[in-house]
């Protein structure tokens, strides 16, 4: 019994009661605005991989989902120009779909729900291992964990993201087996590690910083006068065994053909360019200010997370500058300049893979949109500088009263996350901090996801009769059908923007236009608040009923 | 190949001149991108902002709609400025007119 409540299981009670949670919430959030694309994205690679063997019986049932996702959403973007996204997650789940016949929508699409949350949950675990390994503290383990998984936006997502959840959950992982490499310096150890560079490429190819960084922790190792061979056998090893499993799992690149392998990178950069609403003024994607995504991440992100994380960063700034300039003509004989630990160097290794992220952004100015949701990865960098500036606490304050302190005021801090989660339960995902006033929210957009749709539409079906439903926001609301039971598809009419057919008007107030220029989306004078849902002074959606 | 790189730096001792060279070029990038590139990047932020599609249709739309409201008018111009215009247009035609 004692072993039981050791504190080294205190991990496996977490992970069983976080299950739980996710088993009994999992059904309450809606659809995100890229799961109809992505579960389409599945069946195409599906179909493709089974065209090129002897799968009839098979490939008719995907045919045949094919067709019903063509009928059932034409708008989708069609897959052979958006053909790179990774495979990892809509394939099998595709493949699953199709073998145990499952046919209802809103049980694919649960599905999909439960499968991402149990994925990122399995991050969650690599990355308290990562902190428990790299501190030697459960307790700090623990914290990491955590705030990992309760950091509001993030959780709001897990259970419908199933791309930058899941590009969150791969790169943690990818990380986790780094660490594993480095506490066991063996080929098997290396071969994992570069599959899952792999994986984490193909994800999001913003993934290729990850071997960009190993190769320069590689070549300060060659810098160091280590063993050459070593060095060169370890680069040879990864290098083959990376393209080797990037060309295997990634059925777009058998694709490709001469001149599309040459202009590799250009498809990643061909994107839309739609107006971004951002702190109170409109801008086109392409042309965001550059304070975008810092803005972003620090007015959604609980305020300690994110001062334990700037703490953290600077610290661990001045700790590899301060090595690097103390870098002299002669070598150590155990380690190499740059650290003098296997802990320093994996360390230095996110440090390299966060900078080099950070020279991404500002070198490239990618076009954006949806909040910060396509740098969701950044989660681990914060979580995990700010589990580097606890430890330090706990380091400075070690044998002294002012530990239990802290420790209580870390315990109310996480308490009020908690409560937060609560209390935005189920749109998490549009969770400000309090940074910002309820009046300053109205210069963000909120709802991006367009998750709070399905609560719409459950919320017009308590009405009688047919409800002619139009949309005066950047969201195809039909989509929302494949949460709602089939027995109330016929009493739903979606008319798009045509609002003279309409009813009843919904709008997320998110917007691919300029509406102070653009009256695509004005709701017309004969239509009064029908409903509203604001929450902690977000709102997050109107219903609109015709007079 | 890679041999005689590794005795040309174990012979000079490059290692110091590697570190430095990469610590500039991360300096020079930070430097170029908080200055030259901070300004570039605003400037053109600006211009494709304020001409952006929707306030080009906008316009676009407000010169139709203000010349259908006056076509539907009985009188586009008052009194003074029919006088005025026309004088300014003769005054304009005569000088013309001399240099013929």
């Amino acid at each position: 019994m004692k072993k039981f409540y050791s504190k080294n299981n205190y991990i496996y009670i977490l992970l069983f009661f976080i299950s739980l949670i996710g088993l009994f919430t999992y059904k309450h959030y809606g659809i995100g605005i890229e799961e109809h694309f992505h579960r389409k994205s599945g069946f195409y690679w599906l179909n493709y991989i089974l065209s090129l063997g002897e799968f009839e019986n098979l490939k008719k049932v995907v045919d045949l989902k094919l067709d019903e996702i063509k009928t059932f959403t034409p708008r989708l973007f069609p897959i052979e120009k958006f053909g790179y996204y990774g495979v990892l997650f809509d394939l099998p789940l595709a493949f699953v779909e199709t073998f145990f016949h499952i046919n209802e929508p809103k049980k694919y699409f649960l599905l999909r729900h439960i499968s991402i949350f149990f994925f990122f949950l399995t991050s969650a675990y690599c990355f308290y291992k990562i902190i428990e390994l790299r501190y030697k503290n459960t307790f700090l383990a623990l914290f990491g964990f955590l705030i990992y998984i309760f950091s509001p936006r993030i959780y709001g997502n897990i259970f419908f993201d199933n791309k930058d959840i899941f590009y969150l959950s791969m790169i943690t992982i990818n990380m986790f087996f780094y660490f594993k490499y480095l506490k066991k310096d063996n080929n098997l150890n290396l071969i994992f590690f570069s599959i899952f560079c792999a994986f984490s490429t193909s994800s999001r190819i913003i993934g290729l910083l990850i071997p960009i960084s190993f190769i320069f922790l590689i070549f300060f190792e060659f810098l160091s006068n280590k063993s050459k061979k070593e060095i060169l056998k370890k680069i040879f090893i990864f290098l083959i065994t990376y393209l080797i499993a990037l060309f295997v799992h990634w059925p777009y690149l058998w694709t490709l053909d001469l001149s599309q392998i040459i202009n590799f990178f250009d498809p990643f950069f061909s994107v839309m360019n739609p107006i971004v609403y951002f702190n109170g003024e409109f801008y086109q994607s392409k042309y965001l200010p550059a304070s975008y995504l810092p803005i972003w991440i620090a007015i959604s992100t609980p305020v300690y997370i994110f001062l334990f994380f700037l703490i953290g960063y600077f610290k661990h700034f001045k700790r590899v500058f301060n090595r690097f300039i103390n870098i002299n003509e002669k070598n150590s004989n155990f380690f190499t300049d740059m650290w003098s630990s296997k802990n320093e160097n994996f360390d230095l290794f996110l440090f390299i893979n966060f900078l080099l992220v950070i020279i991404t952004y500002f070198a490239l100015n990618p076009a954006l949109l949806s909040g910060w949701r396509h740098f969701y990865f950044l989660n681990f960098f914060i979580v995990y500088y700010a589990c580097y500036c606890v430890n330090n606490i706990f380091l400075n304050f070690r044998k002294t009263k002012y530990k239990i302190i802290f420790i209580i005021i870390l315990f109310i801090m996480s308490c009020s996350t908690v409560y937060d989660i609560y209390k935005y339960h189920p749109f998490q995902s549009v969770y400000f901090n309090n940074l910002i006033s309820n009046k300053m929210k109205k210069n963000f957009e909120v709802d991006t996801q367009s998750l709070s749709r399905v609560h719409a539409v459950q919320e017009l079906l308590k009405e009688d009769g047919i409800l002619n439903i139009a949309t005066a926001s950047w969201t195809p609301l039909e989509d929302a059908r494949s949460l709602i039971s089939k027995n109330d598809w016929n009493r739903l009419n979606f008319v798009g923007t045509e609002f003279d057919k309409a009813d009843f008007i919904y709008s997320n107030f998110y917007y691919e236009v300029n509406t102070t220029y653009n009256e695509k989306y004005k709701i017309p004078k004969n239509f009064s608040i029908y409903k509203t849902l604001i929450i902690d002074g977000t709102r997050i959606y109107s219903i609109y009923k015709k007079i | 190949m890679v041999q005689e790189y590794i005795q040309y730096i174990k012979k000079y001792n490059m290692k110091l001149f590697v570190y430095k060279s990469l610590f500039t070029c991360l300096l020079i990038f930070i430097l170029f991108h908080l200055t030259i590139g901070y300004i570039a990047r605003s400037y053109e932020a600006k211009i494709y902002n304020t001409f952006s599609k929707d306030k080009i249709n906008f316009i676009k739309e407000k010169i139709r709609s203000e010349i259908k409201a006056g076509i539907e008018k009985d009188q586009i111009l008052s009194d003074e400025d029919t006088l005025l215009i026309n004088q300014f247009l003769e005054k304009i035609s005569k000088e013309l007119n001399k240099k013929k």
